[in-house]
């Protein structure tokens, strides 16, 4: 009897310190681009120091109850105008180029994008496919997702880009690279177009911890579109 | 007295005229400059040399057009930006 309810209690007191892990601060690094320019196309040199770059972009992920944000490191440490340039090029291309804000109380998500414009949408829970398919990541085991939209491509015809994550189920937390979030898990693996994140650091928090939404004037992800394509 | 009036109103109008047709002359002037200093950009050989650089970078990343106007036409700028600044012809 005095060895079940010694038994009870380590289980209670487990389930209440993972539950208490309420926040935490994952670091993704890009595990993988897989693109290589055509051999005859041009401007070869631009887009390889741009690969490279990417390459060695690492990201935050903070989240704490019921608030995220998704920043890039780079562009903190950045010394001169040509490697401003060329992280912007390698953001655009191959990585992020915007930061993400999810305040999931308030249903809103905000993107600081690199040119400095903060959009601000409702946010929608993404429908994701979840499968069988499993892998271990670290020690982690992690299941497979897909998450699909369509858009207009810059040929003016419809296109479809698949987004595939690998969540963990034993890391309680709907959270990811981007703005992809809300499996039952965290994602710690994450393949969008040719560029692969991958989580290599994670650090979880008993305390809750302090993530500030940006302040500043919003526009809409129409209206963001009409300004760039005007040339303003 | 009547002919003083006339006169300071006379006056009044062609001093007011004459400050009209200066701003306007001002901005005119302004209007001119941007648009000289718009004519060098644009006539400038380089640009010439850097649209081409910044639409080759574009069409080698996108050969297959899966990024939207958008993604696109950001690239081609900061493409631009970048060879304006530091490529040379």
């Amino acid at each position: 009897m005095k060895i079940l309810i010694s038994v009870l209690s380590l289980f209670f007191l487990t389930s209440f310190k993972s539950s208490a892990q309420s926040s935490g601060k994952i670091t993704y690094e890009i595990k993988a681009i897989n693109f290589e320019p055509k051999k005859d196309a041009k401007q070869n040199e631009l887009i390889d120091l741009s690969i490279s770059t990417a390459k060695s972009q690492t990201f935050t992920l903070l989240f704490s109850d019921l608030k995220s944000s998704f920043t890039s490191n780079s562009g903190k440490m950045e010394e001169d105008m040509k490697e401003k340039m060329l992280n912007q090029l390698a953001l655009l291309m191959f990585t992020c180029d915007f930061d993400y804000f999810l305040d999931i109380s308030l249903s809103i998500e905000l993107f600081k994008k690199e040119d400095g414009a903060l959009i601000k949408n409702e946010y929608k829970k993404k429908e994701w496919k979840i499968t069988s398919e499993s892998k271990k990541i670290d020690s982690y085991l992690c299941y497979k997702a897909t998450y699909s939209y369509t858009y207009l491509g810059r040929d003016n015809k419809t296109k479809e880009r698949i987004i595939t994550a690998w969540f963990a189920p034993s890391l309680p937390y709907s959270y990811g690279p981007k703005n992809y979030n809300g499996l039952p898990g965290l994602i710690l693996e994450l393949q969008d177009w040719d560029t692969t994140f991958l989580a290599t650091k994670i650090e979880l928090f008993d305390k809750e911890i302090e993530i500030d939404l940006p302040k500043g004037k919003t526009i809409t992800q129409e209206e963001y579109e009409r300004k760039v394509l005007s040339g303003n | 007295m009547k002919k003083l009036f006339f006169s300071a109103v006379a006056l009044i109008a062609f001093s007011s005229v004459s400050m009209a047709n200066n701003i306007t002359i001002e901005e005119e002037s302004i209007s001119n400059i941007n648009k000289i200093e718009q004519k060098r950009i644009l006539d400038d050989p380089k640009t010439d040399f850097c649209s081409n650089i910044a639409a080759d970078v574009l069409s080698s990343r996108d050969p297959d057009n899966k990024l939207s106007s958008v993604e696109a036409y950001r690239i081609y700028q900061i493409s631009l930006n970048a060879c304006l600044n530091f490529i040379k012809k």
